[in-house]
């Protein structure tokens, strides 16, 4: 949720007058790409009738998935079969009243959590009725300015049972500090937090911009996205550790090492220095404009082969991508690809049921959308069957990438010129994202086919602190397909020695 | 803003009976800008109230647009009977019989009367009639708007109906003149939105510019997405002018205004809300922005930003009509109102900038407040939950002591219970009652209860008067 998302959506006035607004919308949203791997396929859920059903938080518990949206409802899905909620979706409310929340999450003894923007909030059904009964606040030692871009994000919990959550910066509030588009008031804006099994707040690190999404590996750690804009060159996903700086300058000023005016003496080499690195730059519009939550597959083979990869959706592309961590020296890494579009609105949401079907949650917010609708719940669904031929997996080597394949390669369509590489870096700044910088063609200079056809070895020479492109479009599977995404973004933070 | 305990049927009322309220079509016409109307306070609930109202009684013999038909103009011509709020209030309820035009105190409540006079008086804000001129200007050329005294203008005419029309420019590449005799009646501290001019910032081949009276205006903060220009009330001659030579991004085939997208308000400076469009897209969005709320059977308990009272306040409807807010940073009432409940709408139509508004009278609200324990309101407290159903209770805790506050629908009013948590002692009673409108509180007294886990109760009653 995020006006970065202007980029996109202001070129659609010129259309909606030049064409009738129907037909604009829907070509504009086959140009945005309605591409999906062989055997994954997108279903619509029917929502509640008179419902403006603005999803912007989701959440699997036991057999019920539950929604909340933008009005301020918690609705709530029996999921006791696959095609239940296709067929005929029971839906039931069972909160209301809340401020945005914009992020669900299951709670201790089927108690349910909500991040609203004044409060991490437990909601507890005691008496069995299928509505919540308690309000309790868990959490809201951050100041909340009722500034209508102070979203607050979560939660995500580690395996030591905290909790944490992240509290978007403000936008045009007045007497607001800002250097850029987006400000803060004080109270910890920009910042996520950790609430402790115990209760305890903890503000955990600083420089966030619009976290729109946060998410627990299998192992416990804690990733979030972050939107394009100021201070950020392009949307991305960090690894969020305590103490850590993450880019956004005025977040500082609730830190107890910075005032606002030594924060506005502070160079950019300063900063720059200060921030930390992404672990992935999601590339602007080709991949992301407003990421919502990092979904790990850990259905055990349920949605296909892309066990343990990063599922986000993206609230201005209607798309949902991927994200293949690498670890390198000890440090995380990876790659980003798209893996499938044309979605009916803006993807804020995603989450994995019992089942191993990826649910999206949709909403515009206000903002806009490639596809055409203003909120909707869709999800995507495998056959179980069919394995696609795709990109699977990719890690850096010494002399440059590998790239495992789901089926074994066609030799014939390996060369030199079937694989093409562009590199590029982000310009760290207070204008509102960055375009490409020193943007180059890098020579493959070899490519290398394993011996089970499934790995191809790209040689080319990288640098650190580059995002590399590989367009593989060309390659064709030994059985004659092709991919649907034939374009990967790698993040090259450090290089393997 | 009706009152909902208040059981006069509306009966429609015959076309030829309303005819007039204040003015005499027979005097010599005074143009309207010649004498701005004298500020008073409209809120988006007098706007929908009033409209409602106007809808339902006055339309048939008065315009659609207040123009006149059977009864007189009430935009454009002289107020003979007064011109206040609560003049036009008062004629409205009593009528002109001698013209034709019924009372209606039988058949609106107070609120509605004030509200369709707010709302009828509004028709007087803004621009009359604006003059546009669209010069056409080269692609990718550096703004300059001197064009509008070297270079002919391409189109020109008027928006007679006081709201600018953008998609009257049909060229890609422009300037735009508008200018027009301005009148501001709120009283309050006001200002001229003009959403997403901070695009301008972003490139060199767009300028806005804002004018009163000839005076170059800035803007509160040009850094900001919205742009902001403060105004004054009283007449003035205000012009927009505007300059776009191309794309802002490359590759971006959109302008910033082009054809209908800009949005143009008059405001509340500091952002809370808005009071009236004076361009297309901005009428539209205002037109959208009515979602009342209702209580049905069971109290309905609301957290969203709400005009007019603090940050981290919860409000209450009860089934009686009776409302309150509860705040979780004081743990204090921070309002009640009695009438209808909520219009969440500009809280949640677009990226919900706007806040919610209280419909309804207020008994007493922000910065006063009922505080709950011995100290003065506003002291921080630990909030720790509420509750649902019936009488929806919130859980507290200041100075140690922990409180539930339980708000009951009780005739008219309003029965607080104020619990205490094992205490039987010498436990703070000395809540802090706020000077209210039209209610009285009365203390009902204490009883004790080993059953309850909150064993003391006190009990205040707010009731109307």
């Amino acid at each position: 949720m995020d006006f970065n998302q202007l980029t996109v959506s202001l070129s659609k006035p010129i259309l909606g007058v030049c064409v009738t607004g129907l037909v604009a919308s829907q070509a504009l949203a086959q140009a945005a790409g309605n591409y999906a791997p062989d055997g994954y396929r997108i279903e619509t859920i029917v929502t509640p009738e008179g419902v403006p059903f603005e999803i912007a938080g989701l959440a699997v518990c036991s057999d019920k998935l539950y929604a909340s949206i933008r009005m301020g409802d918690i609705w709530a899905l029996q999921n006791g079969s696959q095609d239940a909620a296709i067929q005929s979706p029971q839906w039931s409310k069972f909160a209301d009243g809340l401020d945005e929340p914009a992020g669900l999450s299951c709670g201790a003894e089927g108690s349910l959590l909500v991040a609203h923007k004044p409060e991490l909030t437990q909601l507890i059904d005691r008496d069995g009725d299928g509505v919540a009964d308690e309000y309790i606040n868990l959490a809201d030692s951050w100041d909340f300015h009722d500034n209508y871009h102070e979203y607050h994000f979560g939660t995500a919990k580690d395996l030591q049972g905290n909790l944490y959550g992240t509290l978007n910066l403000s936008h045009d509030k007045p007497g607001s500090f800002s250097l850029g588009a987006m400000g803060s008031t004080g109270g910890y804006r920009g910042w996520a937090y950790q609430v402790s099994p115990q209760g305890d707040f903890k503000p955990f690190a600083s420089g966030l911009r619009s976290p729109a999404g946060i998410g627990a590996s299998p192992s416990g750690e804690i990733f979030y996205t972050d939107n394009q804009g100021d201070w950020v060159g392009t949307s991305k996903l960090h690894l969020l550790e305590e103490g850590k700086f993450y880019g956004h300058p005025v977040s500082l000023r609730d830190h107890p090492d910075y005032t606002v005016e030594a924060i506005k003496e502070m160079s950019l080499d300063e900063l720059y220095a200060l921030s930390e690195k992404p672990v992935v730059w999601f590339p602007h519009v080709e991949v992301s404009n407003s990421p919502g939550n990092p979904e790990w597959d850990i259905t055990g083979g349920k949605f296909g082969p892309f066990e343990g990869q990063i599922f986000i959706g993206d609230q201005t592309q209607s798309n949902v991508f991927r994200v293949m961590l690498d670890e390198v020296d000890g440090q995380y890494q990876g790659a980003v690809l798209n893996f499938i579009g044309g979605f009916q609105s803006g993807n804020i949401r995603t989450v994995f049921d019992q089942y191993g079907h990826l649910w999206v949650g949709q909403t515009t917010a206000g903002w806009a959308a490639e596809g055409p609708e203003p909120f909707g719940l869709q999800r995507v669904v495998w056959d179980g069957e069919t394995v696609p031929f795709e990109l699977l997996d990719m890690s850096l080597t010494k002399q440059g990438f590998l790239l495992n394949f789901t089926e074994p390669l066609d030799p014939t369509t390996i060369g030199s010129s079937s694989v093409s590489a562009q590199q590029w870096h982000y310009k760290y700044s207070s204008n509102y994202g960055s375009p490409k910088e020193d943007l180059r063609n890098l020579e493959i200079q070899d490519t290398r086919l394993s011996q089970d056809g499934k790995i191809l070895e790209v040689i080319l020479d990288l640098e650190r602190d580059k995002v590399v492109s590989l367009d593989f479009s060309q390659i064709e599977s030994l059985s004659g397909r092709s991919v649907s995404v034939g374009k990967v973004y790698y993040t090259v933070n450090v290089l393997k020695n | 803003m009706t009152q909902r305990g208040a059981a006069i049927p509306l009966v429609k009322v015959m076309p030829m009976l309303c005819v007039l309220i204040a003015a005499c079509a027979s005097e010599p016409a005074q143009p309207l800008n010649e004498k701005p109307v004298e500020p008073f306070r409209y809120t988006i609930t007098h706007q929908i109230l009033g409209q409602a109202a106007y809808a339902e009684h006055c339309v048939s013999c008065h315009g659609r647009d207040l123009e006149g038909a059977a009864g007189v103009n009430l935009v454009d011509s002289v107020w003979r009977h007064g011109e206040t709020v609560d003049e036009i209030a008062q004629n409205i309820a009593v009528g002109f019989t001698e013209g034709g035009m019924p009372g209606f105190a039988e058949l609106l409540s107070e609120k509605d009367i004030d509200s369709l006079a707010r709302y009828i008086l509004s028709k007087r804000e803004g621009w009359d009639t604006v003059s546009y001129n669209i010069y056409s200007v080269e692609e990718d050329s550096l703004p300059d708007l001197t064009i509008f005294e070297s270079a002919s203008p391409v189109v020109t005419g008027q928006f007679k109906n006081g709201i600018a029309d953008f998609e009257r420019i049909e060229i890609p590449f422009y300037a735009v003149e508008l200018e027009g005799d301005f009148n501001v009646p709120w009283d309050e501290d006001i200002g001229l939105l003009i959403e997403a001019a901070g695009w301008t910032n972003a490139n060199n081949k767009t300028q806005l510019r804002v004018e009163v009276n000839g005076e170059i205006l800035e803007p509160l903060d040009k850094a900001a997405w919205d742009w902001m220009y403060p105004i004054e009330a009283g007449l003035q001659k205000l012009s927009i002018s505007y300059y776009v030579s191309g794309p802002i991004t490359q590759g971006e085939d959109w302008t910033m205004w082009h054809r209908g997208s800009g949005r143009v308000f008059i405001a509340r400076r500091d952002g809370s809300a808005k009071l009236t469009p004076i361009s297309r897209k901005a009428k539209l969005e205002m037109e959208d922005s009515a979602v009342n709320l209702e209580v049905k059977d069971l109290p309905s308990v609301v957290r969203i930003k709400t005009l007019d009272l603090p940050v981290y306040s919860i409000n209450v409807g009860l089934t009686n009509n009776i409302s309150y807010a509860f705040n979780t940073r004081s743990c204090d009432i921070v309002a009640v109102w009695y009438g209808e409940y909520l219009n969440v709408g500009p809280n949640i139509i677009g990226r919900g900038k706007e806040a919610s508004e209280a419909l309804g009278e207020w008994v007493f609200r922000y910065p006063d407040a009922l505080s709950i324990a011995s100290e003065p309101a506003g002291t921080e407290c630990n909030f720790e939950k509420y509750t649902r159903g019936d009488a929806p209770a919130f859980y507290f805790q200041k100075d140690e002591v922990k409180y539930r506050l339980k708000g009951f629908s009780e005739g008219n009013g309003l029965r607080l219970e104020i619990g205490v948590k094992g205490l039987a002692g010498d436990v703070p009673t000395n809540f802090g009652i706020p000077e209210m409108n039209g209610f009285e509180a009365q203390t009902v007294g204490s009883s004790f209860s080993d059953e309850d886990e909150y064993p003391l109760i006190h009990t205040l009653l707010l009731e109307k008067k």
